[in-house]
């Protein structure tokens, strides 16, 4: 678990889960978690979509973007959060 | 009442004048006097064009027209004012563009023409005309293609900056040359080999960094890396041996994401740093260190002689980027702190700061560790007037 972002809106937390012992192949199990702290929703999101949310703050990352570009990005992802967060 | 009538008779002339131009028709610049045959010079001008241009088969306001007919003639004439503006515009640059134009370039830009070498000194004429002199290639470039009078000045500008690059380059920072700053050289004594982890944090982001240096017998290799989101953002790398001076590089690279890499050769035979990309050439002085060993190089004087840099004195080095940019950084030794890192807390770590001498240069803040054979635990670069800051948080220190 890595934090990847922390702005006054988002927070993103990368999980990197270790394969199964035994389990062939480059399959790992991972992914970001974006915490949207107003809306107070969580969005864990893997596989293609991680790999798509990665490239494009790889793209944004090659123009030293500010905070509030990186956080209108972020927010096209946070959209589709369901998951209260809960304070504890 | 003679003067009276001086002035009116003045007044009566220009007036006369201004009924003439205005009663002059559009076109017929040459018949002023009789305002009736305009109309039929237009119309002769008008068809003379449409043969002109339909038998040679040229664009119009080409010469040939404006040979044959008199309607042509106010476009030549244009383009005659177009020239002579461009070249007044021009000359006066040289001698006023000089400070302008440090404020006014990105540093993408500036870096390209900032060889310089702070204790050199030229003669101010020199230096004013040949610190104008990119100016004047840029006033003339955005002003308008060449035309046939802004072509010699161009060679003209060109001749200059090759025949003399050296006052060229001591020119671009003529505020830093007359400063004197003298760049004195240091004992050292070198921190033993060591892989260090950082915490990166630019803005919002956050990403993980790795300094590894190697120091052998008589070489010496030392990276710096920072990523995040798996993409890199700073890849420098720095390798050299040792001199009298201490830490003594030959080939400095620095890649940076969306960027070419660059690399800065110092060739030390011939006492000359040169660039793989701008064509400019710096003079190499004992002790010059490039924009990654001064992070060795400043504690490897620090750990020479602890004692005496206390806080309100001062270390100065002479630093060289990858893309031409060459400056004296004055790190004044400003505080003992007890900071906090991922590491741990650190006490009594040695805080120095590099202040920004012009817009978009770097500014630079430091901790080293007295612990840790003051290599720098914690270190903040930032543009003046540029993005979010860089920030390296030592997460661990061990062999490499």
């Amino acid at each position: 678990m890595q934090m990847l972002y922390n702005s006054d809106c988002f927070v993103v937390v990368q999980f990197d889960v270790a394969p199964a012992t035994g389990a062939a192949g480059p399959l790992t199990r991972g992914g970001y978690e974006i915490v949207d702290k107003f809306a107070r929703k969580e969005i864990f999101i893997e596989g293609a979509l991680a790999e798509s949310f990665k490239l494009g703050v790889q793209a944004l990352m090659e123009n030293s973007p500010s905070e509030e570009e990186f956080d209108e990005y972020i927010s096209g992802y946070t959209a589709l959060a369901q998951q209260p967060l809960q304070l504890h | 009442m003679q003067r009276w009538a001086a002035e009116g008779g003045r007044k009566w002339q220009y007036c006369a004048v201004h009924t003439l131009s205005a009663t002059r028709a559009p076109g017929a610049a040459a018949s002023g006097r009789r305002p009736h045959l305009a109309p039929a010079l237009g119309v002769l001008a008008l068809v003379l064009t449409g043969h002109a241009l339909l038998l040679g088969g040229l664009p119009a306001g080409h010469a040939p027209a404006g040979q044959q007919s008199p309607a042509a003639k106010p476009a030549s004439v244009l383009q005659t004012r177009q020239i002579l503006a461009l070249a007044v515009h021009a000359s006066p640059a040289m001698h006023t563009a000089a400070p302008e134009q440090q404020l006014a370039r990105p540093p993408e830009a500036v870096a390209p023409q900032t060889p310089t070498r702070p204790a050199r000194s030229a003669t101010s004429a020199t230096s004013a005309v040949t610190a104008a002199s990119p100016a004047i290639v840029e006033a003339v470039l955005a002003a308008a293609e060449p035309t046939p009078s802004a072509e010699p000045l161009l060679r003209l500008v060109a001749a200059s900056q090759a025949a003399a690059p050296p006052a060229s380059a001591s020119a671009r920072h003529s505020g830093e040359g007359t400063e004197g700053t003298e760049v004195p050289v240091y004992a050292t004594r070198l921190p033993p080999a060591a892989r260090m982890q950082y915490e990166l944090r630019r803005g919002a982001l956050r990403g993980s960094g790795q300094l590894v240096w190697l120091p052998g017998e008589a070489t010496y290799g030392l990276s710096l890396e920072g990523s995040a989101f798996g993409a890199l953002l700073i890849g420098q790398s720095s390798s050299g041996g040792f001199d009298a001076a201490g830490i003594a590089p030959l080939r400095f690279l620095d890649r940076r994401r969306g960027r070419d890499e660059q690399a800065a050769n110092f060739q030390r035979e011939r006492s000359l740093i040169t660039f793989s990309g701008p064509d400019v050439q710096v003079a190499l002085q004992p002790g010059t260190q490039d924009r990654l060993s001064w992070m060795l190089q400043l504690p490897a004087i620090i750990e020479a002689a602890p004692a005496r840099f206390v806080p309100g004195t001062h270390i100065t080095l002479f630093v060289v980027g990858a893309r031409g940019e060459a400056s004296v950084w004055t790190f004044d030794v400003e505080a003992r702190e007890t900071i906090t890192l991922p590491a741990g807390t650190v006490a009594g770590a040695l805080r120095l700061k590099r202040e920004p001498r012009k817009p978009y240069d770097t500014q630079i803040e430091v901790w080293l560790d007295p612990a840790r054979h003051h290599l720098p635990v914690r270190v903040r670069q930032a543009v003046s007037q540029g993005g979010d800051a860089t920030e390296f948080l030592l997460r661990s220190l061990g062999p490499p």
